[in-house]
């Protein structure tokens, strides 16, 4: 037997092993589905309910939205406040640097990864609180004392608070990335810079960029399972309640572009310049 | 671990910390930090700019002991 037979017979005893799981994974999916399917459909009218409370009430929905945004912004805003803060602290204690070095570096990436979920997170809820929103400020200013419904001032305060947290974490984001520039000196970028992105991955020496990768990959195999489950969910919801098929074409594209995105890049770096 | 380091030691010799190291060679100073705890195994470019910092063979710095684990101690 030549090398590329005993090659051969390493693949396919290497897949005949797995075949075997991946078939058992198979079939526990294809009965949690239909479990799942059938709980649904037992659960329907429920859905239902909810589902038309969501669309008929949206005055209610939207204020409910609008309210949990304040508490949202608020929590959020002390978690990415109080992190820099103590990371400030730790700096400034010029004798106990080395030692604080690594947990000022925790604290700095807590602020920037806090602040940057808070943007997706008040974006989301924001778009729940203005949903209808022609709707709602008719019915809002529909009362019998003539004065507006609670919406309006809700959607008022969310508003105002929605430019006051971007300002914020904006801010925090800048400090941050500034604390970071003075414990790193080779790191450059600033957060007003449109290619502050670019910029910042430039100046990452070889050990970061590995890590980047790593972090990136992961990150990618995670969006990958959330989208088959959300795909699926969306699939079994739409079988028995009219949720359109709006949803499913969302995560259809976010999932392609985040397929064709990372395939496209990675044949685009693994690709001798000659052969490009 | 497969690679095993002295890079602390050279360190301590020329007198400076890791954040000095890491100017001198152009790299962070957890990079140095993560050299140092055998977390990462330095490019050719990087051991080689090492060892011209410190005035000594990369195999002085660095030494690759076969623990039959392949190349994954990167991560």
């Amino acid at each position: 037997m030549n090398s590329e037979e005993n090659r051969r017979e390493e693949i396919k005893k290497e897949d005949s092993k797995n075949l075997a799981a991946f078939i058992i994974v198979l079939i526990i999916a294809g009965i949690a589905g239909g479990l799942i399917g059938a709980m649904m459909m037992i659960g329907k009218d429920r859905v239902r309910i909810w589902l038309d409370t969501v669309a008929n009430d949206t005055l209610m929905f939207c204020t409910v939205s609008g309210g949990l945004f304040i508490v949202a912004s608020v929590v959020l805003s002390i978690i990415i406040a109080s992190n820099y803060v103590a990371a400030k602290k730790l700096w400034e204690d010029k004798e106990h640097l080395d030692d604080n070095w690594d947990k000022i570096e925790k604290k700095i990436s807590r602020v920037l990864v806090v602040s940057a979920a808070t943007y997706v997170i008040l974006y989301a809820l924001y778009g729940c609180t203005a949903y209808n929103l022609a709707g709602n400020i008719n019915e809002s200013f529909q009362t019998a004392s003539g004065m507006p419904g609670i919406y309006a001032y809700v959607l008022a305060a969310v508003t105002v608070q929605m430019f006051v947290c971007i300002f914020f974490n904006l801010s925090f984001q800048k400090k941050a990335v500034n604390l970071e520039k003075l414990l790193n000196p080779e790191k450059k970028g600033s957060v007003y810079d449109f290619r502050f992105a670019k910029k910042w991955y430039e100046s990452l020496d070889e050990a970061e960029r590995l890590k980047v990768g790593i972090a990136s990959y992961r990150a990618y195999s995670i969006v990958n399972r959330t989208c088959l489950v959300m795909m699926i969910v969306t699939i079994l919801l739409g079988m028995i309640v009219k949720i359109t098929v709006l949803p499913v074409f969302i995560i259809a594209t976010l999932w392609l572009i985040q397929i064709l995105s990372f395939g496209l890049e990675s044949l685009k770096n693994s690709t001798p310049t000659a052969a490009k | 671990m497969a690679l095993n380091n002295r890079l602390k030691e050279y360190r301590a010799r020329i007198g400076v910390n890791q954040q000095e190291l890491g100017s001198m060679v152009h790299v962070s100073r957890q990079t140095i930090s993560l050299i140092e705890r055998g977390d990462y195994s330095p490019s050719v470019t990087l051991a080689l700019k090492l060892a011209k910092v410190f005035d000594a063979k990369v195999e002085d710095l660095f030494t690759y002991v076969d623990d039959g684990k392949g190349e994954s101690e990167n991560e």
